[in-house]
């Protein structure tokens, strides 16, 4: 927790001096952070590490995101590279701070893994977001559906390069939908020209 | 620029629209998430491509595009093409957004500026660079409140080197006016290389990619 609230006893001294002091003293109001949850440096951490993208709320004030690294995907390979990432939640409590719940662990290979963008919700709950590894290295799109019991269902709906050789290749943006349901994005990488 | 869209018995099909590169000057390399307008055109940034200076921007200084959809064929018309003055923002690689006048705004990876692009007549728009003090490295893009306020993060830079969080206030008489609200020292969070959100109450929350209490980055959350 990381308290920077300009002193409260020097703000109310500023307005004991002068009124302009005082609506002075309010505008200097330093703001107030407040760190929600600290992922752990380890690579294998089970909460993932190295949020790289812009978070989102639900309607009832809970936040989703990804880590680019960290998890338990459970491969070798996602060991070896600093973790493979994850799709975290994070639920505020009745009595103050946070919880985090992982929705997914990248796995590594067809999984996806090592996300950079964040999420976007279609109008039915579900989760959409890409990462950049996958099939042949290439970066996926991804869909979470949450099912009874709090759990969410994870699938991949595309694999980049699978239309070889004018396919997009790697997704380091969020996705945006359009009013009809169709998901747009764009790909660093690949298409007719490679770029 | 791919799109999913979700056939009719389920599933969903991929169709690239277009593709980048066929000329350098037209931007290589759209790293930021698109941004639709209410005629269904997209507008994006390519952090590579455009002008080039080996010096300034070895590759290429960054463009700003707009892809539009003419009876199913999307083409690119470039709005802005960074300069190599070496005063321009360049390569930008964060997501872009509008006002309510029809301007775009955006935030630079090298450079540390917010760029506002205005809309001329004949399809030409205009650069006005805003520097974000103290701030190195922004690949936030930026949001918005109502009061037109722009708010975005830089991931180097600050008292601690560890990047800061930035409002820029519409000043009176044109420009804006930065106030930096959050410097990150390494304990609070560190490098932050995403965009901000707000909650419902007005409330800003981001993520750093390091630091925090565990070293492995944060949430955070900035009450006003």
């Amino acid at each position: 927790m990381q308290d920077q609230t300009f002193p409260s006893s020097l703000k109310m001294l500023l307005c004991i001096l002068t009124a302009t002091a005082c609506l002075v003293g309010l505008r200097a109001t330093a703001q107030t952070e407040t760190v929600l949850y600290s992922f752990n440096r380890s690579n294998t951490a089970q909460g993932g590490k190295s949020p790289d993208a812009q978070i989102i709320f639900d309607s009832s004030g809970n936040i989703y995101g990804t880590t680019s690294f960290g998890g338990n995907g459970g491969s070798t390979a996602c060991a070896r590279d600093g973790g493979c990432g994850t799709i975290f939640e994070l639920v505020p409590q009745a009595g103050g701070g946070w919880t985090e719940k992982v929705l997914h662990n990248f796995g590594h290979a067809q999984d996806g893994h090592n996300p950079a963008a964040g999420l976007v919700f279609d109008n039915a709950g579900n989760l959409y977001g890409t990462a950049n590894g996958g099939k042949d290295y290439c970066g996926i799109v991804f869909e979470l559906s949450p099912e009874a019991g709090g759990k969410w269902d994870y699938s991949v709906i595309y694999s980049f390069c699978s239309q070889s050789p004018n396919d997009g290749d790697l997704p380091y943006g969020s996705l945006i939908f359009d009013s009809a349901g169709n998901l747009y994005g764009a790909t660093a990488e690949g298409g007719l020209y490679g770029t | 620029m791919f799109e999913l869209s979700l056939e009719a018995g389920g599933g969903w099909t991929e169709e690239v629209l277009y593709s980048f590169g066929s000329s350098f000057d037209n931007g290589w390399f759209p790293e930021a998430p698109l941004t639709l307008d209410s005629a269904g055109n997209l507008y994006g940034a390519a952090s590579s491509g455009g002008d080039y200076d080996s010096n300034v921007c070895p590759f290429g200084c960054g463009v700003v595009f707009e892809l539009v959809n003419t009876d199913g064929a999307w083409n690119e018309n470039v709005l802005y093409r960074f300069s190599t003055s070496g005063t321009d923002c360049v390569q930008p690689n964060g997501g872009l957004i509008f006002d309510l006048a029809g301007d775009l705004y955006g935030t630079s990876f090298y450079g540390a500026g917010m760029f506002d692009l205005t809309p001329q007549a004949g399809g030409v728009w205009t650069e006005t660079v805003t520097d974000i003090s103290g701030g190195e490295y922004s690949a936030s893009g930026l949001i918005r409140d109502a009061s037109g306020n722009l708010y975005g993060t830089t991931s180097s830079g600050g008292n601690h080197n560890n990047g800061i969080v930035f409002e820029l206030s519409p000043a009176t008489g044109g420009g804006f006016t930065q106030r930096t609200l959050l410097e990150f020292n390494g304990r609070n969070g560190a490098d932050p290389s995403a965009g901000l959100t707000f909650d419902s109450s007005g409330n800003l929350y981001g993520t750093t990619y390091g630091g925090g209490a565990e070293g492995g980055g944060t949430v955070f959350e900035i009450t006003p």
